[in-house]
């Protein structure tokens, strides 16, 4: 068990004034048995309104507009989550959906003849807790972290190709992998320990239970992650999104930071 | 009748000064088009109709019980009955909709099937319309110029009155309404259907709504009227398909859905006439199953035919495609509207090779159909009786209710060698007449 205490915040900055901009964020942790929320706190400035909403996949959502003339905007979601890595989320009703490979997730001929190549090792492995283990660590060592090469449209199979990535490459190529083996697996969006940005990782079923796994740091999660949002891919799980009229230039500044409460 | 075949040039003229007409996008323009009305009305028996009413009952309660059931439980999944192959990777189905139970669990308020009566006087449903299914407001129009043409043929012959659709609309709008007003929703002016927005909104009494009239405020969705007054909206008749109707949840560049819609419509603080994500169950793949949908949901047996079809993603269904290709119309999934559909026998050899491989490697995309022998109908070419084919489109509305409106589109060819009725294609219509005795 742990307490954390996590915030996540945003300031865009538009060249030229904007108007009717629409925002929609998955930065809302929600409770639920594994994180229990308090102390939510949420402020939004300038809009005319913002509310509380969700989306298919349950996933917390926080949405709103302003209308008028604006050259700044600003938010900024805070509060504290009571984590507890030993209960699992057992809900099987959507595995359906998490097996089926989405354009982002869909094995093209690189990741086949790589997963063709590792597959033996991964087949020793009898339950598909043990395959997603031995899949985080082939991928793990197959990839270089590396910033700016990919981007939110950079799907599984061309990170594999390009052998470099970010925590969302790893996410797709892991759920990408698991998938093509038979094992549900979704996408999660959230935020770990420390200073930085959003974090994705991906969660697989095994044995009537989710677990979760980040590829990106080799490490099975624990108390010190927060989940923001989950789907079949990134495209399900997208933090922030906003449209405006006016010139596109805009600056942003995106802070999120998680510490544990000792 | 010989009156109205006296008068089909008048007809036709006021139908022009009335607006009834069909736009269609060819080469990124959009040309308007006059739907030519022929004045020889398809005519159905009135326990012929009473038969097919049960059947279309039947059917669209078994499609709305699926749209539930996939957007919540999936039982059928589950058990079974549809392969899930069916189901997710169809673009029909929506994850934005996953967990919503609009208000009286309906999707499909208004479906429009299309069906053809075979030569053997059976008729088959071709299709089921349950995205946003149009041409309701050409029969009624129509009759109504016909019957200020002459009155006397509808006192004469004992024909069920249409006049009725506006009011069967309006009920299921305020079956459904959350509390609010009812709106129709328009993309506006440039859509091939526009005339029958306003003349919807016109006959049910609702507020005509531009992209820019509805907007979302906090959990609710208001119409904005020209001094400033914000009005609740209940309901909203939209005919914005699904991918255009809340860019932050769907297509980002649609400039003219309504940001947040999805929001407020998941809150249960709106109703959409239709519910966004039925494309699942009017996908050309899905249709194969609605029989088996029928005996599932109501445990009844299928009053109603489906055109005999087969599914080239079953071994043995992919066999007969291949072997038997020549007698078969084949349907790209995907395509509506009278795309996307060829004929075995009028491809030249080199397209049926093409054919028959996407068939082998995408067997997903596509269905077969045996090509049904329909009834022709008599229509006036200048001032000759001749036969073409023709369809007949019924719309079947459910609220707390389901009902079949007594009336519907029927549509034929002008070109004596298609078989493929579509307004987008450019055909035309008469009315139908159900008999009340």
């Amino acid at each position: 068990m742990h307490q954390l205490k996590f915030l996540y915040e945003q300031k865009i900055h538009f060249q030229e004034p904007v108007v009717n901009h629409h925002f929609a964020y998955r930065c809302v942790p929600k409770s639920e048995p594994r994180q229990e929320i308090t102390d939510l706190n949420v402020k939004i400035s300038p809009c005319d309104y913002w509310a509380f909403g969700q989306d298919g996949f349950g996933s917390r959502t926080i949405y709103g507009t302003m209308n008028n003339q604006h050259q700044q905007f600003y938010i900024l979601v805070s509060g504290i989550a009571k984590t507890d890595w030993r209960i699992y989320d057992g809900d099987d009703h959507y595995n359906h959906l998490f097996l089926t490979q989405t354009p982002l997730t869909i094995p093209g001929i690189s990741m086949k003849n790589y997963l063709d190549h590792i597959a033996p090792y991964i087949q020793k492995k009898p339950k598909a807790y043990g395959k997603a283990c031995e899949i985080m660590d082939r991928i793990y060592n197959y990839f270089t972290y590396t910033k700016g090469v990919t981007g939110i449209y950079t799907t599984a199979e061309q990170a594999v190709s390009l052998k470099k990535g970010v925590c969302q490459d790893y996410a797709h190529v892991m759920i990408g992998m698991c998938r093509q083996l038979g094992i549900p697996a979704r996408y999660v969006s959230g935020a770990m320990i420390g200073e930085g940005f959003s974090h994705a990782w991906v969660e697989i079923f095994s044995d009537g239970k989710w677990y979760g796994f980040d590829p990106t740091n080799h490490l099975l999660v624990d108390d010190l992650y927060i989940v923001f949002a989950r789907g079949r891919d990134s495209a399900d799980c997208i933090i922030n999104k906003g449209i405006y009229l006016g010139r596109c230039h805009e600056a942003q500044e995106i802070k999120v930071l998680v510490e544990e409460i000792k | 009748m010989e009156k109205l075949v006296l008068l089909k040039d008048e007809i036709n003229q006021l139908l022009a000064r009335y607006g009834v007409k069909f736009g269609i996008y060819k080469n990124n323009e959009f040309h308007e088009q006059l739907f030519p009305f022929d004045p020889i009305p398809r005519v159905i028996e009135h326990e012929e109709f009473k038969e097919l009413e049960k059947g279309l009952i039947q059917r669209v309660d078994a499609l709305n019980r699926f749209l539930l059931d996939i957007y919540t439980e999936q039982q059928i999944v589950k058990d079974g009955v549809i392969p899930e192959e069916f189901i997710f990777v169809s673009p029909g189905f929506l994850s934005e909709c996953q967990g919503i139970v609009p208000p009286q669990n309906i999707f499909a308020h208004i479906a429009g099937i299309d069906l053809v009566k075979g030569k053997d006087g059976i008729w088959y449903v071709l299709e089921d319309n349950l995205r946003v299914p149009s041409g309701a407001s050409y029969p009624m129009i129509a009759r109504n110029l016909c019957r200020k043409a002459s009155p006397n043929t509808f006192r004469e012959n004992n024909v069920e009155d249409n006049r009725n659709y506006g009011s069967m609309l309006r009920t299921v709008m305020d079956d459904v309404n959350t509390g609010g007003i009812n709106v129709v929703f328009t993309p506006g002016r440039y859509n091939a259907a526009f005339f029958e927005h306003s003349y919807l909104a016109e006959k049910t009494g609702s507020i005509l709504a531009f992209p820019n009239d509805l907007e979302v405020n906090g959990d609710y969705l208001y119409y904005k009227t020209y001094n400033g007054v914000k009005k609740k909206v209940g309901a909203i008749y939209r005919r914005v398909s699904d991918d255009f109707l809340d860019p932050m949840a769907f297509r980002e560049d649609s400039l003219i859905g309504i940001p947040h819609l999805m929001e407020v419509y998941r809150k249960g603080n709106v109703a959409l006439i239709n519910s966004p994500g039925n494309g699942i169950a009017d996908d050309k793949g899905i249709y194969y199953f609605v029989p088996e949908m029928i005996r599932y949901y109501l445990g009844e047996e299928p009053i109603l035919h489906n055109a005999p079809t087969y599914l080239p993603f079953f071994e043995k269904d992919r066999r007969y495609v291949l072997e038997n290709f020549e007698n078969l119309v084949i349907k790209d999934v995907a395509e509506a509207g009278g795309y996307g559909v060829v004929f075995g026998n009028q491809l030249s050899k080199e397209e049926k090779q093409q054919m028959k491989e996407k068939i082998h490697l995408e067997s997903r995309r596509f269905i077969a159909q045996e090509v049904i022998d329909f009834q022709d109908m008599g229509i006036l070419d200048d001032q000759f009786l001749v036969d073409r084919k023709a369809d007949l489109r019924v719309f079947v509305l459910s609220g707390k209710e389901t009902k079949v409106w007594k009336s519907g589109l029927t549509r034929f060819t002008r070109n004596p060698d298609s078989f493929v009725v579509n307004s987008s294609q450019g055909g035309g219509f008469k009315d139908t007449w159900i008999l009340s005795q």
